[in-house]
Formats: structure tokens, sequence, C-alpha cells
């Protein structure tokens, strides 16, 4: 039986955690990603670097809590979690107000990252 | 150079970007391209629901979708969790969900995001179409 | 190479995070409401050649004041860069 090929996989994923479903969307393809061992990476970028802002109370609200599930991701294989740098400036957030401790890219970075990987998927 | 191609459409069908994304799909088999599997995720899995009615003078994303996939016998999937919030359920999940039908256009399948793992592992390129 | 597609209007914040990562050498195609972008003068300092897709340049009317600078592609054109890109980021 053939392997498959370890394709690498970029997700990115730049909405606001709450209204819609496509950050949830992002994650939930992330963690498939995973289960299956492809190689996946997860950035954040934009409003998406809400989702891992900490103090989300989902208590009550019949919503996933998406910062509790992205800051679950390394127990499921996925490390290689980012946000931009020029994001988190925007916001005026702190690597101490994310939920998860995760790399924070400039620009330069950024295009580094995208052409490391074989496919981006965006949410 | 012919290439093997995943498409990940988000987009509902009232959406431009499901027809740009149609028409991509139909280019791609133009210019001598494969096409791996269209996988209709978020919400893109509408694009899979049987009951769609549009005015004669308006394209109906849906049944153009199903047509092009038995006419070139591609792989049209529905993500199961972005279908099941949208109502578009085969019989397999009415019948476990309790309701009365399915709704599920029969040119699509409902499947699981193995599937799009899938497609990105074995296609030369992913190309996403966003709502 | 890496093709960049953006579907959002001009002012929406994707455009600004697209320019973030947008390399010399990359391409960027606007589609859908995307095109608007396309109007003289929107964009600058782009460091890459940028296309829009005909069909949405004549759905909207804003074929006749597209910015000199950018080429009309057609659906097959739009594969042909998907075929040269190593891959495609879609913004929205």
């Amino acid at each position: 039986m053939a392997e498959p090929k370890k394709t690498s996989v970029l997700i990115l994923s730049r909405q606001c955690p709450y209204d819609g479903t496509l950050a949830q969307s992002a994650v939930d393809f992330s963690l498939a990603a995973a289960a299956f061992e492809q190689p996946v990476s997860l950035l954040l970028l934009g409003n998406g670097v809400l989702q891992l802002l900490n103090g989300q109370d989902t208590q009550g609200s019949s919503q996933k809590n998406i910062g509790k599930r992205l800051s679950s991701l390394p127990l499921y294989g996925i490390e290689k979690v980012y946000v931009d740098a020029t994001s988190m400036a925007r916001y005026d957030l702190q690597a101490e107000d994310l939920l998860l401790p995760v790399e924070i890219l400039s620009d330069a970075s950024l295009t580094a990252l995208f052409s490391d990987h074989d496919h981006v998927v965006s949410f | 150079m012919s290439l093997r191609y995943g498409l990940v459409v988000l987009a509902a069908p009232t959406r431009l970007g499901n027809r740009r994304a149609y028409q991509f799909a139909q280019a791609l088999l133009d210019e001598g391209h494969s096409i791996g599997r269209v996988f209709f995720y978020d919400d893109g899995a509408s694009t899979g629901l049987s009951a769609v009615v549009t005015p004669q003078d308006e394209h109906n994303s849906v049944d153009q979708w199903a047509d092009f996939g038995k006419r070139h016998n591609i792989e049209l999937v529905v993500c199961i969790a972005s279908a099941l919030k949208r109502g578009v359920l085969d019989e397999t999940e009415a019948k476990r969900y309790d309701k009365n039908q399915a709704t599920l256009h029969p040119g699509f399948q409902i499947g699981g995001l193995g599937l799009l793992v899938d497609a990105a592992a074995h296609c030369d390129r992913l190309i996403t179409f966003g709502p | 190479m890496i093709l960049h597609t953006i579907s959002a209007v001009p002012g929406d914040s994707c455009i600004q995070q697209c320019l973030q990562v947008l390399a010399q050498g990359d391409a960027l195609l606007l589609l859908g409401d995307g095109v608007y972008a396309g109007m003289q003068g929107t964009l600058t300092d782009v460091p890459c050649p940028i296309y829009a897709l005909a069909e949405d340049l004549s759905l909207t009317g804003i074929k006749a004041r597209l910015d000199n600078s950018i080429q009309t592609i057609s659906m097959g054109e739009f594969v042909a860069l998907t075929v040269k890109a190593q891959s495609q980021v879609a913004w929205y």
C-alpha cells in the first residue's frame, strides 16, 4: 500500500471567533489533518488573533470555546501555531494576553511561512 | 503539464464565489487537468441542498454542480458537520436524527474532513473559493 | 510564486493583510467584489503583477475604470496562473 504523500498545509484563519462558523471550521480541519498525520500549521491573522484572547467565557452560551480548543492543539500534535505581529499590535496585544504560547511573526517571516507550505487553505 | 486539483468551496450557492468555483472547475477540465474532489465546507455545504429552486433567468448552482459531477464523474463531497448544521442530510443522517426526509441532492455525497485531508495529500493544487 | 486571490472590497482589512504577505514574484488576482480594488489608483505599491477576472469586470461595470497596470484575464488564464503558482491563497 502506498504511503500517503506528506504534503504540508498552512491553515489561514482570519475571522473573529464567535459570529459565524468559519473560525471553528478552521480548527476542525486542523484537528482532522493532525488525526491523519498530515503536517499542518495554523496561522491566525488579522481578526484571527482574537481567537486566542484569554478570558473567553462560554459558560451557558452553547458555543464551543475556541480559545480552549486552540490551546489544546499541541495535545493533538499541532505545534506550529502562529500569529502576526501587525495584528497583535493593531489590537494592542502582548504574548501574555494569549491562551497559547505562539510564535509571533514579522511580515517577512509571514511571506516565508506561506512559501514553506504545499497548500494554503484560508478560513 | 496536467495537474490534479482539489477544490474547497466555502461559499454558499447564492454567493459569487460558488459560481466562480464552478466555472473554474469547468475551465480546469477544458485545459486538460483533472479534479480529484470538490469539497463543500462550511457555508459551501448548502450547495448540496436538493430543494433549491431558482428563477428561470438565474443559474441554479446545485443543479449545475450535480450535473457537472455526473457528466465528468467527479466526487462532490459535502462535509458532514457543515451539512448537518445547514439541514443537508442524506438518508442515513435523516434516519439517525429522526428527520422525515433526506435533503441531500443525489449528485452529492456526505463525507468527513478526512476527505479534505486526503485531497490535500493527493492533489497537486488545492484551490479555495471563499464566501 | 504564490497566487493570491482577493474577493473582498477595497477598505476591507484583508487587502492590507494580503499585501503584508505578498512577495515580489507572486501574482495577485482580483475576482468577485475584489475587482473594485482594480479601479484606478486604489491599489498602490503592489510588488507583483495584478490580474482581474474578465467576467467580474463586466458584471461590476468597472472595466472602463480599471487601472492600466492591471491585466484582464479569462477563467482559462486563471487556471494557467494556478498551474504556474506553487499554491493559492484566498483573501476574502
